[in-house]
């Protein structure tokens, strides 16, 4: 880079939570370089499902019962993102496809269905008003659904946007105020130096050009790399319990729509949802396989599709809407996914490494623009308008100290 | 399908050529061999035959149908081959748990009219052929604009014409060939136009081993070339189709002179009555079941785009998947069958029934006849490919580039100005919608890497194919959801 290299902040990672956070900073005044080791929205940000789910998640009521307390503290963001994504499309002056008309948590047997109220009220607690649905409620609300669901939970903001259009959005809309965005470019090691970090950028090569290194300075790094920041973590000195996690998606051809909501369900991976375009987008987190590299799983590389799991993750759609039988299986993808093990997302930094600032996990499509949000407001006044504490990387510190040699 | 699935010694995918050769290669070494095609006969696009209730008189009577003919005659029907037909190869996923010892082993879904069956392979031979290669311009997607080759298969295999004019343009001989059967079936031709310049031809004079090698293929093509001229078809060098007129159907389209870089002169333009066109500007190979295991392919503009890259024995570099025939690169169907016994040698080198030294003796005489067709078919695909600038250049902003999703040249434009940052055709594709409809971007991938390629001035291997995903043609959900 030949003009500047010195700015506010250097943004690791161009998925939807790098891009969001670049936006708010670089619209809030700072000077910005966001920095994407491939191309923008290329990872989870462009390949998740797109659902906006405010309810609490299967995946989050699957775990042990005294925990649902524990990941209920989620619920602040949720409400948040609410808001967040009501706005985004005018804060961004553009098409997201973002629809809000609605979720179903789906109930089959009584043992769900107890399970299902039980998160509701929990929800009630936290301010967020689910409405739960028997019987033919759910038919009469859902006339697409099979008849043998007893219940569902039906939030009434839920929806989804399309990933390919979010992150690209953002990223344009940073630039517009200002933000500088490198692509193929990898953040090396990181360096605290003074009161800034130097990080070391190295740009792919390309036709005609070897690769490149050169270093750059932040007041502030943001580590929104995803699944790996805990790599980026490393090169900084640092650790981040972060879980790579590859997941499958699926999509069908396109039809007339006859889906307005997003189905979920309360104890099988599962997201249903009709795309504007008309496809038909089954995901849920069903598992997939890193492809093996040196005898280690291999983040670089695509994950590698588990055919078992696309079998069962369509058996649970169609039983949830039989309408789907006579869809086209179209295409199926994987995404990595970066998972902290409470399910909890990382934000903020820690008291003993300023100016080393953590944003990932969680479902972090719903909750990317919130993030975005509220870490700008941190760098650049030093608070935030929702308590980020829950989710401070210093609940690591006590079992797993997320501080190394600096 | 309850229960663990089958499992079969050796898969192969297609029934053409390269799979029957490799097949009768493999036969008799007590392996169990399982066929795999689309079509409800064996032999593949080359010998595509009539429907077994159809008498089809002097059926593919051509002296360069005669050696597959005859390894079409040994083979179909033998009982010691799982023959499944009217069958997809829906997808191919590596084994987690390979059957046997050595053995790298994948598992298919295998989709017909009666459902999904997963079938376990210790070896697979992908040999799936080619398609027809689309050449975008205004009017393409008229209902009458056809693949040349699409126009010989309703020939061969329903013995229907598809218009009652045909202009046949493109740049691969094979036009003639197709133009002859046309006239033979009772139809017309309105013309025949090559881009090449008419000297064009007379090049393979430089070339005089492959004339040698090959002088059944090049007197076959002479022979059909004047006896067009003698039926008073126009055959017309150095011009390239521009346009295809209509509405609902085409009901002309008009050709242009092109200079050597593929480049339209504005000036002089014929405009030729028909009501419908064969494009014969090559093909693409189908090489999307061995990308989607991951095995290597690299991009030839000539020989048929992605080809997937092998070792000797025709072993791709995913372990225990073989490929034979167009799937390579474009050479043809004879080369098939060398390349399909050389497989098969290989196939039963790497299950153990062959040591390398009794493999290579098998394999050894094919080798030499393959180096032979591979000088052929490098010749015969620089010869017979439309300059490099026709593939983006006769796009007008509103043609359509992916008519699955309705995606225009402009479209594509835009994006790539817009979002600079976009390098990829993946990219491209999670962008535009380009590639995400039915045909799984079978006929645009080529252009859109192409179109990317041309504006950011990279190479088509740094734009990359789309990305070949899982399944490798669509299926009805349950389809999959009763196994
Ligand atoms: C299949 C799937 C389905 C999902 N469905 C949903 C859903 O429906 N709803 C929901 O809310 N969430 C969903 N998620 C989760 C959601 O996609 C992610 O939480 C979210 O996209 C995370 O955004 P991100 O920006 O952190 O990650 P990413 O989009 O992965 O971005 C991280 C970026 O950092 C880059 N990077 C990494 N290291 C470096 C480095 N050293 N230098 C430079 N760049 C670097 C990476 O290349 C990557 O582009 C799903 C995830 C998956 C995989």
């Amino acid at each position: 880079m030949t003009t500047n290299s010195a700015f506010d902040v250097v943004v690791i990672g161009g998925g939807l939570i790098g891009c969001a956070t670049a936006y708010y900073l670089a619209k809030g005044g700072a000077t910005v370089l966001m920095v994407e080791k491939g191309e923008l929205n290329r990872q989870a940000s462009g390949r998740n499902a797109g659902s906006l789910h405010f309810q609490l998640e299967h995946r989050l009521i699957d775990h042990a019962n005294g925990a649902l307390e524990q990941f209920a503290r989620i619920m602040p963001l949720n409400l948040a993102a609410i808001n967040d994504w009501a706005n985004l499309e005018s804060e961004l002056g553009t098409d997201l496809e973002v629809t809000m008309d609605g979720g179903l948590m789906l109930a089959e047997t009584a043992d769900e269905v107890a399970l299902l109220e039980r998160k509701c009220s929990l929800e009630k607690r936290w301010g967020l008003s689910t409405q739960l649905l028997y019987g033919s409620e759910v038919q009469k609300k859902a006339p697409y659904l099979c008849d043998e669901i007893q219940a569902a939970a039906f939030c009434a903001q839920e929806g989804h946007a399309n990933p390919r259009l979010v992150t690209i959005a953002l990223a344009e809309s940073a630039v517009r105020h200002g933000a500088r965005i490198l692509t193929h470019s990898r953040v090396g090691v990181l360096e605290r130096t003074g009161r800034e970090w130097r990080a070391c950028i190295v740009r792919d090569a390309a036709a005609g050009r070897d690769e490149e290194t050169h270093d750059v300075t932040g007041g502030t790094v943001v580590n929104a790399a995803g699944a790996w920041a805990g790599v980026v973590a490393e090169n900084a000195g640092l650790h981040c319990p972060i879980r790579a996690v590859p997941l499958l998606m699926n999509a069908t051809e396109r039809r007339e729509p006859f889906i307005p909501h997003l189905i979920q369900h309360v104890s099988r991976p599962l997201s249903v949802k009709q795309v504007r375009d008309g496809n038909i987008l089954i995901g849920g987190g069903w598992p997939a396989h890193f492809e093996q590299r040196h005898g280690r799983p291999d983040l670089e590389s695509r994950a590698r599709i588990d055919d078992q799991s696309i079998l069962e993750n369509l058996q649970v759609a169609q039983r949830m809407v039989p309408g789907l039988a006579s869809f086209h299986l179209l295409r199926c993808w994987t995404g990595i996914v970066g998972v902290t093990a409470d399910e909890l997302p990382v934000l903020g930094e820690v008291a003993e490494v300023p100016g080393f600032v953590t944003a990932v996990g969680s479902s972090g499509f719903t909750l990317g623009p919130t993030y975005g949000r509220l870490i700008s407001e941190l760098i650049l006044t030093g608070r935030t308008s929702i308590d980020i504490d829950p989710y401070s990387p210093a609940r690591f510190t006590r079992t797993n100290p997320i501080k190394g040699a600096h | 399908m309850k229960g663990a699935p089958a499992q079969t010694d050796v898969l192969i995918i297609g029934a053409g050529p390269a799979s029957l050769a490799a097949a009768s290669a493999v036969l008799g070494h007590n392996l169990s061999i399982t066929i795999v095609d689309e079509q409800l006969r064996p032999g593949g696009q080359f010998l595509r035959q009539p429907p077994r209730c159809m008498q089809a008189h002097n059926w593919l009577d051509g002296r360069l149908y005669r050696p597959a003919k005859r390894l079409l005659q040994t083979i179909e029907d033998h009982p010691d081959i799982d023959w499944r037909f009217g069958t997809t190869v829906s997808a191919l996923f590596p084994d987690p748990q390979p059957p046997g010892i050595g053995a790298a082993g994948h598992s298919v879904w295998l989709t017909g009219a009666a459902g999904m069956e997963r079938l376990r392979a210790r070896t697979v031979l992908l040999a799936s052929g080619c398609y027809e290669r689309p050449l975008m311009f205004p009017g393409w997607t008229l209902p009458g604009v056809m693949g040349a080759g699409a126009i010989q298969t309703l020939l061969k295999s329903q013995q229907v014409v598809s218009g009652d004019r045909i202009l046949l343009v493109g740049s691969h001989p094979l036009q003639l060939i197709v133009a002859d059967q046309i006239l033979k079936a009772g139809g017309k031709v309105a013309g025949v136009v090559f881009s090449q310049p008419a000297l064009a031809g007379g090049s393979i004079l430089q070339h005089p081993g492959v004339l040698f090698s090959h002088f059944l293929q090049f007197t076959e093509i002479a022979r059909v070339f004047f006896r067009l001229r003698r039926a008073g078809v126009r055959v017309i060098f150095g011009s390239a189709i521009t346009e295809a007129k209509g509405t609902g159907g085409v009901l002309a389209a008009t050709i242009a002179p092109i200079d050597s870089m593929g480049g339209v002169s504005g000036t002089g333009t014929t405009e030729f009555e028909c009501d419908a066109v064969g494009l014969c500007y090559g093909f693409l190979v189908s090489s999307e079941l061995a990308r989607q295991v991951g095995a290597e392919a690299l991009w030839s503009e000539n020989r048929g785009g992605w080809l997937v890259q092998h070792d000797e024995w025709m072993e791709s570099t995913v372990p225990g998947l073989f490929v034979a025939g167009e799937v390579t690169g474009m050479a043809g169907a004879d080369a098939a069958i060398v390349e399909g016994v050389i497989a098969g040698m290989g196939i039963l080198r790497s299950l153990g029934n062959l040591d390398t030294q009794q493999a290579e003796l098998g394999a050894s005489d094919h080798r030499r006849q393959r180096e032979k067709n591979e000088r052929f078919a490098r010749c015969l695909a620089d010869l017979a490919s439309p300059p490099h600038a026709l593939w983006t250049g006769l796009m007008a902003p509103e043609t359509i580039v992916c008519r699955c999703e309705t995606v225009t040249r402009q479209e594509l434009d835009d994006a790539l100005s817009v979002h600079t940052h976009i390098q990829t055709a993946d990219a491209l594709k999670l962008l535009t919608r380009i590639g995400m409809g039915l045909c799984q971007g079978r006929l645009c991938h080529s252009t859109a890497a192409q179109v990317l390629s041309v504006t950011r001035k990279t190479s088509i291997e740094n734009v990359g194919s789309f990305h070949a995903a899982v399944p490798a043609r669509p299926v009805p959900i349950n389809k999959l959801t009763n196994t």
